[in-house]
């Protein structure tokens, strides 16, 4: 409407003003970040495994201390769990084929240690796609990266016919040498992001957990038996020793 | 009657659970999270697994699984309305437990369940001697009869007023309907009988839209004013008689002043809208019934309340999403797979899972319905498309080298899309790992 042009006078302190705004914005993202990444640090504890192995009702006995009925998991379980004066976050990943990955992919970032729970009576049947699971956590490049510690929980050993935790070692470590031949052997994956692994050490030699640069653990366990008695503490000490 | 009820959240743990039998159910129920709730197949009702039939209930807001079984012979009807029933009322008793997330506690449900499940039995007794109702008549099949016949008759009878037609004129073919102004009362009844035949020809095109709003209110009121028989006018017949109103020259006064008038106050701003139709005309449609003061404030409501909702819509942030929805963007959604080349039945079942894995699922501050509805869907897709069980062709070759049985693939696809290449490719590789091939089919789908 015809206004008259005020033409802006810039002087020296409009600048010092705009500098100082600015310095204060970024001290507030630098405080903004540190504290976020500080509350995030890897505090978390993921149960994994097979579908039917006992995560969930490890997890309650572990969280919550109590037995409960379970059916095959849809969601994840968060629980916090205190152990010398410190909280662990505990997650309970489901074990379906189409969920573990897409569950295992969100929470791997804050993972401390993983628990790879087995179930010691039905290995011998579903020690491919066991050995196949806990090949792809061995050999993420996340989870080599932050140094995470591995724990493979054999469970339900309150039953007549589960295997000793020996046992399921042999059977891992040989069908682990098998995995890694034929994962070396694999076609390259038409999926760009995925990175082809560098095997699991010498292949001319047998393969042995102790050879990983992640460290594996064995323990034993039972979620629950008829007595609605449990047994964790090799678990509790494990998560002693690793929080 | 039920076998099983079982409420549990979906980690799987068990809040509640009630048991006739001593049979063990959990196979069945796990068999019913990985063959129906995993696969995206929430559009089925019913499961049957090992002679029992299971019916199951999502509640999305405090993420639960209510699962109910019985044996597959029995017939019962009031499933359905029990699980809604106990759903609320398991809602309603620990709605503020629940939205903390404590599972763990003790859950008291017996009362509640023995009192849901008699009264639900009491009802479905009743329903089953009650006998069969008459339809009213918006359930009938004449409601549902095309509009434009009702219309037709009633536009006869009636005075029109013309200056409120304006739009709905000039939406519909100019050529067939004779330019309407104010004068065009002089033109006697003739006018009137033109402008009703172009009316039920328009209303017919718009029928397929408005069918739900229109019809049920007014078509009850149109067939008693029924008072005698009107000749039938066709469109390009006539007499001489018609002869005035389809002079088509243009120095008729009529046609000088066009029957659309510009808003002055918008011109040469670059903007304004194109005005919308559909609510338009309905409401022409209302407004020339003087009589009919009644149906006149329920469409107003009707539309105000449209209004309202879209503008509201946007800014909906606490409230639980309803299948009324999602209708629009599932129906966007839906489309959208057909044109991708899904088959339309398929698409149908997708979205009839996300719609139930959605429904109830309180939605955040800054999401909205549309974008909500995307990322579950593609969720889905994701799910379904990983795959089911583990792929490592060679491991499983050695395996079945060591039971001494051939390993078989089968190639399938159209035609051209490259089978035989790829079965090239692959034997190629196999004999590169030392894998003998013992045998390759190919079959042409």
């Amino acid at each position: 409407m015809g206004g008259k042009k005020v033409p802006v006078k810039m002087e020296d302190n409009d600048f010092t003003n705009i500098i100082i705004a600015v310095v204060v914005i970024l001290l507030t993202l630098v405080i903004f970040a540190l504290y976020k990444r500080r509350k995030s640090t890897k505090r978390g504890v993921l149960l994994t495994g097979l579908c039917d192995s006992g995560k969930t009702v490890l997890f309650s006995q572990l969280v919550h201390n109590k037995y409960v009925n379970t059916h095959t998991s849809i969601k994840e379980n968060i629980g916090n769990f205190i152990i010398n004066n410190d909280v662990l976050k505990i997650v309970d990943i489901p074990g379906h084929e189409r969920l573990r990955n897409k569950f295992f992919e969100n929470h791997k970032n804050f993972a401390k240690g993983i628990v790879f729970v087995v179930d010691s009576m039905t290995l011998q049947q579903d020690i491919r796609d066991a050995a196949e699971f806990l090949y792809n956590i061995i050999t993420d490049p996340v989870i080599l990266s932050n140094n995470v510690s591995l724990l493979i929980l054999c469970n339900k050993q309150d039953q007549t016919l589960a295997k000793g935790c020996n046992v399921i070692k042999s059977i891992f470590e040989k069908e682990l040498n098998t995995l890694r031949f034929t994962k070396a052997h694999q076609l390259e994956s038409v999926d760009p992001k995925s990175k082809k692994t560098s095997g699991l050490g010498d292949m001319n030699k047998d393969f042995d957990f102790s050879i990983l640069p992640v460290k594996v653990e064995f323990a034993q366990s039972f979620g629950c038996n008829k007595q609605k008695t449990c047994n964790i503490e090799e678990l509790n000490n494990w998560l002693q020793k690793i929080c | 009657m039920l076998d099983l009820f079982t409420i549990f959240s979906k980690g799987g743990i068990v809040l509640w659970c009630f048991q006739s039998t001593t049979q063990i159910f959990t196979p069945s129920v796990n068999a019913l999270i990985r063959n129906v709730i995993l696969q995206e197949r929430s559009g089925v009702h019913t499961f049957d697994h090992d002679g029992l039939s299971l019916q199951y209930k999502l509640d999305n807001e405090f993420e639960l699984v209510f699962v109910v079984a019985y044996q597959k012979i029995l017939q019962l009807s009031y499933v359905d309305k029990f699980l809604n029933d106990i759903h609320l009322e398991f809602r309603d008793k620990y709605k503020n437990d629940l939205a903390d997330g404590k599972y763990f506690q003790e859950f008291n449900f017996e009362g509640c369940f023995n009192s849901t499940l008699k009264s639900v039995e009491i009802w479905s007794k009743k329903q089953e001697n009650v006998p069969k109702q008459m339809k009213s008549f918006e359930e009938s099949f004449k409601s549902k009869k095309t509009v434009s016949s009702m219309i037709q008759r009633k536009g006869e009878e009636k005075p029109v007023k013309p200056t409120k037609k304006k739009e709905v004129n000039f939406a519909s073919e100019d050529s067939v309907s004779p330019p309407l102004s104010p004068k065009a009362d002089q033109n006697g009844t003739e006018v009137e009988d033109v402008m009703a035949a172009n009316r039920a020809k328009f209303a017919q095109k718009m029928s397929k839209k408005k069918v739900d709003t229109k019809k049920s209110p007014k078509s009850p009121k149109s067939p008693p004013e029924k008072a005698g028989k009107k000749p039938r006018v066709w469109d390009l017949g006539g007499t001489n008689k018609d002869l005035e109103t389809l002079e088509r020259t243009t120095d008729r006064p009529e046609d000088m002043k066009s029957h659309f008038t510009p808003d002055t106050e918008i011109v040469g701003q670059m903007k304004g809208v194109i005005k919308d139709i559909e609510i338009e005309s309905s409401e022409d449609e209302y407004e020339e019934d003087d009589d009919e003061d009644e149906e006149i404030v329920e469409t107003k409501t009707a539309k105000s309340k449209g209004g309202m909702f879209s503008i509201l819509k946007g800014l909906v942030g606490s409230k639980s999403l309803s299948a009324s929805d999602m209708g629009p963007a599932l129906e966007k959604m839906k489309e959208l797979l057909i044109a991708k080349n899904v088959a339309s039945d398929i698409s149908q079942k997708l979205c009839e899972s996300v719609k139930v894995k959605l429904e109830g699922k309180v939605l955040g501050t800054f999401d909205s319905v549309a974008s909500t509805v995307r990322n579950t869907l593609n969720e889905s897709l994701v799910q379904i498309l990983s795959p089911k069980r583990r792929v490592d062709i060679l491991r499983d070759c050695l395996e079945a080298q060591k039971q001494n049985r051939p390993y078989v693939m089968t190639f399938c696809g159209v035609n051209g899309v490259g089978k035989s290449t790829n079965l090239a490719k692959i034997c190629f590789w196999l004999i590169e790992n030392n894998m003998r091939r013992t045998n390759s089919r190919m079959r042409h789908v």
